[in-house]
């Protein structure tokens, strides 16, 4: 068994170090190599979400490990698996109810703070027989995606594109007059944008051009756990709100700090900007002559 | 689906190599290991991996002192590989060290240290843009380390070393040579990539520190596949890709143009003695490229495997007189992984024209370097510049801090507008 073990952490060490943009392809690869992982691999491994079209209900919806069945997907509107129905698994009645609540819910969080983009989310029992007892146990996941396209042609070349995923799956235990849930949260943010590095100075020749592109993508989890009071079934609607909503604030934080504080830190250590004689320009000049002189020696 | 064979699995995980973040390609390859379970099968099909991804990440190689040469740092890639040699006998170029070498790239390790001499002309134009590039690196680069090459095919060796008499053309370029014993066996020196990095620097960010340990240091149980170096090298023979920066070759004797092949296009022509060459002679000839290629090459790393984090900055220089320009390649890429996976990766290309001629008494070779240095540091500055775009423009308009009204969801509030009867009664 401990062999096992290493052998799906190595699989996941994998994908903590393998590039994110490429998340999707390493994951086939690896459930490739290691069938005998490959569930294990696709339940664990957040990857890209799917944005799907429910034609019935004429709108979007997102497809995740949660609420696949084969090649389908669940729609949170109509509550059927697309594009094939499957006979996959419903919540029951009672969680059904709370889960076309969140959707509206979920649906107005989504269009204050995204302002566009799309969002689901899906319950599903933990019990046997659900809704027999009083105190009930459930769990769930909220999606939330929205995409920057690439720059069109009347936009600036360099005008950035990205992704935003996030998955907030949870696990919900009533107890009495409160309820305890327990969140593990994941943001896979992309940004890309192009680069000219043009120089405008005098000295060098005005035909230097460049080219490139910067990418910056990956993916960082979180986990919490709260206890909210809890008088009747509605109050999960805004305990699961604000604990979603306080996550998705302080990863958008944290994900700032990372994405554009720690890796702008660390391009800064791998290169000094300024040259690492600060001196004034007088004495970069004289020592540039003196190296010219000791070339031309050599 | 069907499972794969073993061959295939080897294959497809050999793949995922050259993927590796900056100073982590013995995780991933201990990784690897630990699902195929299988290193006979597997070392074949990572060693040609491993070789492509030393050369392209510009892998940096220790020398120490042997034989009167200074202990020092050369760079492995594709432009350091010896011309002329390819597969099984490929070897790499110390310009520093006027050697070449082999390189094992499963060990790291250097074996079979050979003389190696520039023609003069070759070797004096180098030279100066190699102590540019140096001073350069110096100055911007705390853990950097340069090299230039030259795609010159090197002097032949003294006639004692070949059996049919020398042509005269040698002799004038022995002086300085005599046959150096091959140095061998410095594998263990050799094999803890993890030392060739200045001591890891505390990560400026403000989130937490963690405690674990180095993970970059190279486990011995890979020591152990020395052994199968043997014949995991017979299967990278002929797999081995022509290395791409290998200009054209015009061998002398072959269409007869002596003339046109040894005349120098650039300024700094010294009369060769190579003119002299007359015979098409079956064995080892001085092969001339006629405008090789200066390749000029930056790597700068910093691991810090305690915090997290590792990074690498490349940059590519090629000087190529025939078009008369300077194209050069940026890479710059960052790995932070702290409960996480995020990776900066950038990729940027320029050129610009190649100088002709000294110009208020600056060198050709230093005012290529002056020109790569403002490049750089613009590109730098572009680097910095792009954060703020990405940071304030597409990172807001993905997701909001806040909504509009600039206050947290009223959720009751929401659940009371869009839900049914069953809620609204709820609130009441």
């Amino acid at each position: 068994m401990a062999d096992t073990d290493l052998t799906f952490d190595s699989l996941l060490d994998l994908l903590r170090r393998l590039p994110p943009t490429r998340v999707e392809e390493n994951v086939n690869s690896l459930c490739d190599l290691a069938p005998e992982y490959a569930d294990d691999l696709l339940g664990n491994v957040d990857q890209p979400l799917k944005v799907l079209v429910d034609t019935e209900k004429g709108r979007e919806f997102l497809g995740c490990d949660y609420n696949r069945d084969g090649d389908s997907f669940r729609s949170p509107w109509s509550n059927n698996y697309l594009p094939e129905a499957t006979g996959g698994p419903v919540p029951s009645t009672r969680l059904r109810e709370l889960e076309v609540s969140l959707n509206a819910a979920f649906d107005t969080y989504r269009e204050m703070y995204f302002e566009g983009g799309t969002s689901s989310v899906y319950l599903w029992d933990l019990e046997d027989d659900p809704g027999q007892g009083k105190e009930i146990s459930f769990a769930g996941v909220v999606l939330m995606k929205k995409v920057l396209s690439t720059p069109t042609s009347d936009q600036p070349e360099t005008t950035p594109s990205g992704s935003w995923d996030s998955l907030h799956v949870f696990e919900c235990q009533e107890r009495g007059r409160s309820a305890k849930y327990k969140l593990t949260s994941t943001v896979m943010l992309v940004l890309e944008t192009k680069t000219l590095a043009t120089i405008e100075g005098k000295e060098v020749d005005e035909t230097s051009k460049g080219k490139g592109n910067v990418t910056l993508s990956g993916s960082m989890t979180r986990q919490a756990e709260v206890d909210y009071p809890l008088t009747n079934s509605a109050g999960h609607i805004p305990n699961i709100g604000r604990m979603v909503e306080d996550m998705e604030i302080k990863m958008r934080n944290l994900l700032s700090s990372v994405y554009f504080g720690k890796t702008k830190d660390v391009i800064n250590d791998l290169r000094s900007q300024s040259g690492l004689e600060l001196k004034s320009k007088e004495d970069l000049l004289r020592a540039e002559l003196a190296g010219k002189l000791g070339a031309r020696k050599a | 689906m069907a499972e794969l064979s073993l061959e295939e699995k080897c294959k497809l995980a050999a793949k995922t190599l050259e993927q590796s973040p900056p100073g982590e390609i013995n995780d991933v390859i201990n990784d690897i290991r630990a699902v195929i379970n299988d290193d006979n099968a597997l070392m074949p099909y990572v060693l040609p991996t491993l070789r492509e991804y030393n050369l392209s990440q510009l892998h940096v190689i220790d020398h120490p002192v042997s034989d009167g040469v200074p202990a020092h740092s050369s760079i492995l890639s594709h432009a350091t590989i010896l011309p002329g040699t390819e597969g099984e006998e490929e070897r790499f170029v110390d310009a520093e060290g006027k050697r070449s070498f082999k390189f094992d790239h499963i060990t790291l390790g250097i074996t079979d240290y050979q003389p190696y001499d520039l023609p003069e002309e070759e070797e004096t134009f180098r030279a100066a843009l190699a102590q540019s590039l140096a001073k350069y690196t110096k100055n911007h680069f705390p853990s950097g380390q340069s090299s230039v090459s030259s795609s010159q095919y090197p002097l032949l060796p003294p006639a004692s070393a070949i059996p049919e008499p020398a042509p005269d053309v040698t002799k004038e370029e022995s002086e300085s040579e005599e046959i150096q014993e091959p140095v061998t066996d410095i594998v263990n020196e050799q094999v803890n990539e993890g030392d060739l990095e200045p001591a890891p620097t505390p990560a400026t960010g403000d989130l937490n520190v963690a405690s674990e340990k180095d993970e970059i240091v190279r486990p011995e149980s890979l020591d152990q596949l020395d052994d199968l170096v043997e014949e995991a090298k017979e299967e990278e023979e002929g797999s081995v890709k022509k290395e791409s920066v290998k200009p054209d070759v015009e061998e002398v004797g072959e269409d007869g143009q002596e003339e046109k092949v040894t005349t120098p296009r650039a300024e700094e022509a010294t009369s060769s003695a190579l003119e002299e060459k007359k015979d098409i002679v079956p064995e080892p000839k001085q092969e001339r490229v006629e405008d090789p290629k200066y390749t000029l090459e930056i790597v700068g790393n910093k691991y810090n495997p305690n915090n997290f984090w590792t990074g690498r900055w490349r940059t590519r220089w090629v000087v190529d007189r025939a078009s008369g320009t300077v194209d050069g390649n940026i890479n710059v890429d960052v790995h932070y992984y702290e409960q996480g996976n995020v990776q900066l990766a950038t990729r940027h290309s320029a050129s610009f024209p190649l100088p002709v001629e000294e110009v208020n008494g600056q060198t050709v070779a230093s005012q290529i370097v002056t020109t790569i240095s403002k490049i750089e540091t613009a590109y730098h500055l572009e680097l910095n510049d792009v954060y703020g775009e990405l940071g304030d423009k597409a990172f807001r308009a993905l997701r909001r801090a806040l909504p509009v009204t600039r206050q947290k969801m009223d959720w009751e509030k929401v659940t009371g507008y869009s839900l049914g009867s069953d809620l609204t009664k709820a609130r009441a």
